[in-house]
């Protein structure tokens, strides 16, 4: 295994200060803290080039779990193994092998050419010339950014500087790559971009990569497995078509109709979720979808009809609020 | 010559931001000429009876105050505890497999470079200008020995900023101690004035501390007011700050790194 984690936590110590001016100088002579698990005791493991997708709301211990494994923070308890090593002891052996981006933070100098960035990550990783040649050139075509290497950071826009961060972290050729929200902030087009890249990296170069992100789209299209947390703790850790199965217990039946049906009648067959003729849209339970897809295309007048999984993002919704 | 390659890398960022390096300087200008006026006044008020020092070293005094402030006095407290700890770009400089000591002290050499180059234009352009000749160490030894006190200096200064820097770690708000550090510094470093005018007690108190030996002792050494015996005792007790800072580096940042949160990251 690449990644292995024990039983990992990580508490912070938190100030708690009551509010208003009582409040203040109450705090002045007797601080209150509280323990704040913001990992609580998680294990996973992950092999040689695997695309695993971390997913959770805000404040859900994504990040902090990448940080302990980047080898940033110091776990409270539990163990941690990244390609053999132990994060925390960040020795240069282990950091030349791993990166960690993270969406609209900056390692690039802002006033010089991204390039100089480059230069200085080649010395600093020890990349001989003929590497830093060969990896320089593969990343700039693969995300098409050849006219920008001339252009001071500050000029370029947030997608190229992005791309520009990717290549300053992944000039060394990292085994393992942590990806924080990669495509935050990005636009649609760009986002895609980014996808597209992450997809042929991780191909071409069989790396182990972790991502975090809240767009849903990344993970569908990234991820073949996927863990999710919340509060500290795992919910789920499987392949995300799995997932769809164990927690979606409905299926979504998309109908176009030919005729104005009334919405009690559709309402007969399943949870109408949506109408607005001549499209709805009825959620049934996932054992029933063949048999409410027969009723429909024998009682109304249907011009088209689809069985559909539902979205994953709702599908993670109910995950989080344990709703399934 | 990697550490060169990165140093000339790190150089022409500071070019990219020679306006702001410049005003910079400027503003550590301000307060040695103001101690200039003051004294140049306050010795023509008495006629030059009772004072230690003439105009002409007083003069010589602040103008290579300018220059060894710009030279030797490292302003990465402020970067270390307000970007790096707080804002959390400390983060970026763990990833890499390169020392952050080593990286902060690239980062800001050239800034130093830059501004004891405008120190010294400066210098230069005053005496030329007021037809003045100060008095400066004359023989190559003593040239070589207030280098190295020169030098040690810049390296005391260096590890003791980086120390107050990482107190950030263990306070929420580091103003505070930015604030006390910059008036002790500036009270016993002999910016405000040359040390051997203090009271003797406060005198001993700053002579037993390591600011005096990064703008004092570097000052009259540079002006030749030190005898050989006593610049090498200087450089004496520079190592003992420089290995006992260090010592004390390695063990704040081991304890310290370990409550980095890399808060907004």
């Amino acid at each position: 295994m690449i990644i292995s984690i024990n039983h990992l936590k990580k508490y912070y110590k938190v100030h708690e200060k009551e509010p208003g001016f009582i409040g203040s100088i109450r705090s002045l002579v007797h601080r209150k803290y509280r323990t704040v698990p913001a990992v609580d005791d998680i294990s996973f493991e992950i092999g040689e080039g695997e695309l695993v997708g971390f997913i959770g709301p805000n404040g859900a211990g994504k990040t902090t779990t990448l940080k302990c494994l980047s080898g940033l923070l110091y776990p409270t308890g539990g163990t941690v193994s990244v390609l053999g090593f132990t994060p925390f002891e960040r020795k240069n052996a282990y950091l030349k092998q791993i990166a960690l981006v993270m969406g609209q933070k900056n390692q690039l100098w802002w006033d010089l050419t991204a390039v100089e960035t480059f230069l200085l990550n080649k010395e600093i990783y020890e990349i001989d010339d003929g590497e830093y040649k060969k990896t320089l050139h593969e990343l700039v075509e693969l995300l098409d950014v050849e006219s920008l290497l001339k252009v001071q950071v500050r000029k370029l826009s947030l997608g190229e500087r992005m791309k520009m961060e990717l290549i300053a972290a992944l000039i060394h050729s990292p085994k393992v790559l942590f990806l924080d929200e990669p495509t935050i902030g990005l636009d649609v087009v760009m986002q895609k971009n980014m996808r597209d890249f992450i997809r042929q990296y991780n191909e071409i170069k069989r790396s182990t990569i972790l991502l975090t992100s809240h767009y849903m789209e990344d993970v569908r299209q990234l991820a073949r497995r996927v863990v999710i947390i919340d509060h500290g703790k795992i919910l789920y850790d499987g392949k995300l078509d799995e997932l769809i199965k164990k927690f979606a217990k409905y299926k979504v039946l998309s109908v176009v109709l030919d005729e104005y049906v009334m919405p009690d009648k559709l309402k007969s067959v399943g949870d109408l979720v949506e109408y607005n003729f001549p499209r709805a849209v009825i959620r049934v339970p996932r054992s029933a979808s063949n048999v409410a897809a027969a009723q429909i295309l024998q009682k109304f007048p249907v011009d088209d009809l689809n069985i559909e999984e539902p979205d994953i993002e709702d599908i993670i919704r109910d995950v989080f609020t344990k709703k399934t | 010559m990697r550490y060169v390659r990165i140093l000339a890398l790190h150089i022409q960022d500071v070019f990219q931001n020679r306006g702001r390096s410049f005003v910079y300087f400027l503003m550590g200008l301000l307060n040695p000429i103001l101690q200039l006026v003051f004294w140049s006044g306050a010795i023509a008020e008495g006629g030059g009876n009772g004072a230690l020092w003439t105009f002409r070293e007083m003069a010589s005094y602040y103008l290579l105050v300018t220059v060894v402030i710009s030279f030797l006095v490292v302003h990465i407290e402020e970067d270390v505890a307000f970007l790096d700890i707080k804002e959390g770009l400390l983060a970026k400089y763990l990833l890499r497999p390169f020392s952050y000591f080593i990286s902060k002290f690239m980062e800001e050499l050239p800034w130093r470079m830059t501004h004891g180059f405008f120190a010294v234009v400066v210098f230069v352009a005053f005496m030329m200008w007021g037809r003045i000749s100060f008095p400066l160490v004359g023989e190559p030894t003593r040239i070589a020995l207030a280098v190295v006190i020169t030098v040690g200096g810049l390296f005391i200064s260096f590890i003791l900023k980086m120390l107050f820097g990482l107190l950030a770690l263990w306070t929420t708000d580091f103003w505070g101690i930015w604030g006390v550090e910059e008036v002790v510094f500036w009270l016993l470093a002999g910016i405000i004035m040359p040390l051997s005018y203090y009271p003797s007690a406060l005198a001993a108190v700053a002579y037993a501390l390591p600011f005096s030996y990064i703008v004092y002792f570097p000052v009259i050494a540079v002006q030749g007011s030190l005898a050989d015996i006593e610049m090498i005792r200087v450089i004496g007790s520079q190592l003992i700050w420089i290995l006992a800072l260090s010592m004390l580096y390695r063990i704040v940042w081991k304890k310290g790194i370990e409550k980095f949160t890399a808060v907004g990251q």
